[in-house]
């Protein structure tokens, strides 16, 4: 192998090539080769020096829940050996793997990856939008998927309680739960009343074993999706873009090839999974994956990612937005914008919405305009209890355009006694007109 | 070379010339601004990674200093970053910014929210 790399033009076009197969395999909703992904597994396991695992296939994260659960009764979980106690939710958890049972030694990723970084061919970076994609998959299943399972099985526990109350077996079933005093207890209170205990008994104890919040959350924080893990893809492209040169050490190279090799083949072959010792819970693919040209999760008509299950994220390029921005863009209205406090999800808004129409039909004035940006009023009717205050905003746009040329376009409210764009933009920052002046801005 | 009618300011002007404007950096909504120095008594906040300046909650992107060398402090409800050498603020979605050796405000961009008069009428911009 060539100790200084390849030449720069070929590692470019490398770098392309293995974007390109990288999205692909995160786009993928192919059907899972359950014997290859096992196969990617078992080498795991051994890597760690553990036991071939049991498998149990799950389609989706609600069947993965209620798997994790009963799979997590006496048996540990997996953890990574390199990290201890609380991984946290910020973006470090998903850049150093720290929640990953098969994680990397992260000093090693470290390094190589700076080193990487000094190679790369221009203006190429391998983390970002993966990462970026990562902690948004692992944040809409820790936040929404989490309490949209709870809801709905709180649903099926009034269902079934309905159900138990009606079935003929109910009362053999608090024969059952109330034992010996059956007799004794029915002629004292009645034999409705104990069966109504019991039928409350064996809910209350289905409730815990399957139903709290906070273990949902646990469970869905342990899934690991190895397609959207961007340590992988990262580690993966130093021997497939820039050569194996990166591995210092010879002597540690081969095996530190295969690590990664092992990583990348269970990344291509499976969906997700939860790893215990013993027994490894494998997720499917989900249903549909959507991403932009930037790599981004993205779709204009439908959620970006969803399983069998009905879990769905919405995101508009990157961008996690409420469903009905994307489903119903019609129901979009002047005030539903003016209460988005989120910058980033009113912009897809507006986006949704048409600039000129809100400015239109929000009934907006110029005030000012420079090259830091544009200022608008909106004047709203007084009320009985106090007079208005009129609606000032700065229109701001990105300095770094989009890779199709176009620029995202911010809206951002200012004090109304602001009459001027500089000291609009000024003032965003905590600064006056005559201090905000950046040398570099991107 | 100074122009004629241009004012030079001497000792006894009863006002001083403007202070100049402090060097800043702008990268979406965060801004660094030089600071001479960074407070004596500020808290250094405890590193493990990459330094994150501002994380974004719908997108999982961040603003982030990755080199070794760099610190965070805090005092007094702002938060400052010393660069001992050159440090590259990266973000997914803009173009990174070379941060020279320094001391530096980090500013968040704010966003007015109006609000009763005893609570402050901003709010941090969220995206």
């Amino acid at each position: 192998m060539d100790v200084h790399g390849f030449p720069p033009m070929q590692k470019t076009e490398r770098a392309e090539a293995w974007v390109a197969a990288w999205r692909a395999v995160q786009a993928s909703t192919a059907r899972v080769d359950r014997d290859r992904a096992e196969r990617a597994m078992v080498a795991l396991y051994r890597e760690r020096g553990l036991e071939t695992p049991r498998f149990l296939w799950v389609s989706d994260p609600t069947d993965g829940l209620m798997a994790w659960h009963l799979a997590s009764r006496g048996r540990e979980p997996l953890r990574n050996p390199y990290t201890r106690g609380d991984t946290g939710t910020g973006g470090n958890r998903s850049l150093y793997q720290l929640h990953d049972p098969f994680g990397f030694d992260p000093a090693w990723v470290y390094r190589a990856l700076r080193r990487a970084q000094e190679l790369a061919p221009g203006g190429f970076r391998f983390d970002g939008t993966y990462t970026a994609n990562g902690i948004a998959v692992w944040r809409w299943l820790t936040e929404q998927v989490g309490s949209n399972v709870h809801a709905e099985r709180h649903a099926a526990r009034e269902a079934g309680a309905a159900e138990l109350e009606r079935s003929a077996q109910t009362e053999s079933l608090a024969r059952l739960v109330i034992g010996d005093r059956w007799e004794s207890l029915s002629a004292l209170v009645g034999k409705e009343l104990l069966v109504d205990v019991a039928v409350r008994a064996v809910l209350r104890s289905t409730e815990e074993i399957l139903d709290t919040l906070g273990s949902q959350q646990e469970a869905l924080r342990a899934l690991t999706l190895p397609q959207f893990d961007q340590v992988t893809v990262a580690m993966g492209a130093l021997p497939h873009v820039m050569g194996a040169a990166l591995w210092r050490q010879l002597d540690e190279r081969a095996e530190r090839t295969a690590m990664v090799e092992r990583r990348l083949e269970l990344a291509r072959s499976a969906g997700g999974f939860w790893a215990f010792d013993g027994l490894a819970v494998m997720l499917d693919r989900p249903t549909a994956a959507g991403f932009d040209e930037r790599g981004r999760l993205h779709r204009d008509d439908g959620p970006a990612l969803s399983y069998p299950d009905g879990s769905a994220l919405w995101m508009n390029h990157g961008v996690e937005v409420p469903e009905s921005i994307i489903s119903d863009p019609g129901s979009i209205t002047v005030e539903a914008i003016d209460g988005e406090s989120n910058a980033e999800i009113r912009r897809v808004m507006i986006e949704r919405f048409g600039p000129e129409r809100l400015i239109r039909e929000a009934g907006a004035r110029l005030l000012d305009e420079d090259e830091t940006g544009r200022l608008w009023a909106r004047q709203f009717p007084s009320s009985r209890w106090r007079p208005s205050e009129p609606l000032v905003m700065v229109e701001v746009q990105n300095s770094t355009p989009e890779p199709d040329g176009s620029v995202r376009t911010y809206f951002l409210r200012v004090p109304p006694s602001i009459r001027n764009a500089r000291a609009a933009v000024a003032w965003t920052f905590g600064l006056d007109r005559s201090g905000y002046e950046p040398v570099v801005e991107t | 070379m100074i122009q004629r009618g241009t004012r030079l300011h001497r000792s006894n002007d009863p006002v001083p010339p403007a202070a100049p404007v402090p060097l800043s950096f702008r990268q979406g909504d965060v801004l660094l601004v030089e600071v001479y120095e960074i407070p004596e008594e500020a808290e250094p906040e405890p590193r493990s990674g990459r330094i994150v300046l501002a994380e974004g909650e719908a997108t999982g992107h961040a603003h982030a200093i990755h080199e070794r060398d760099a610190r965070t402090f805090t005092y007094e409800g702002e938060r400052f970053l010393l660069t001992r050498s050159k440090a590259q603020l990266i973000h997914e979605e803009h173009d990174p910014i070379e941060v020279p050796q320094g001391s530096w405000r980090i500013v968040i961009q704010r966003e007015y929210e109006p609000a009763p008069a005893d609570r402050p009428q901003w709010r941090p911009v969220v995206d």
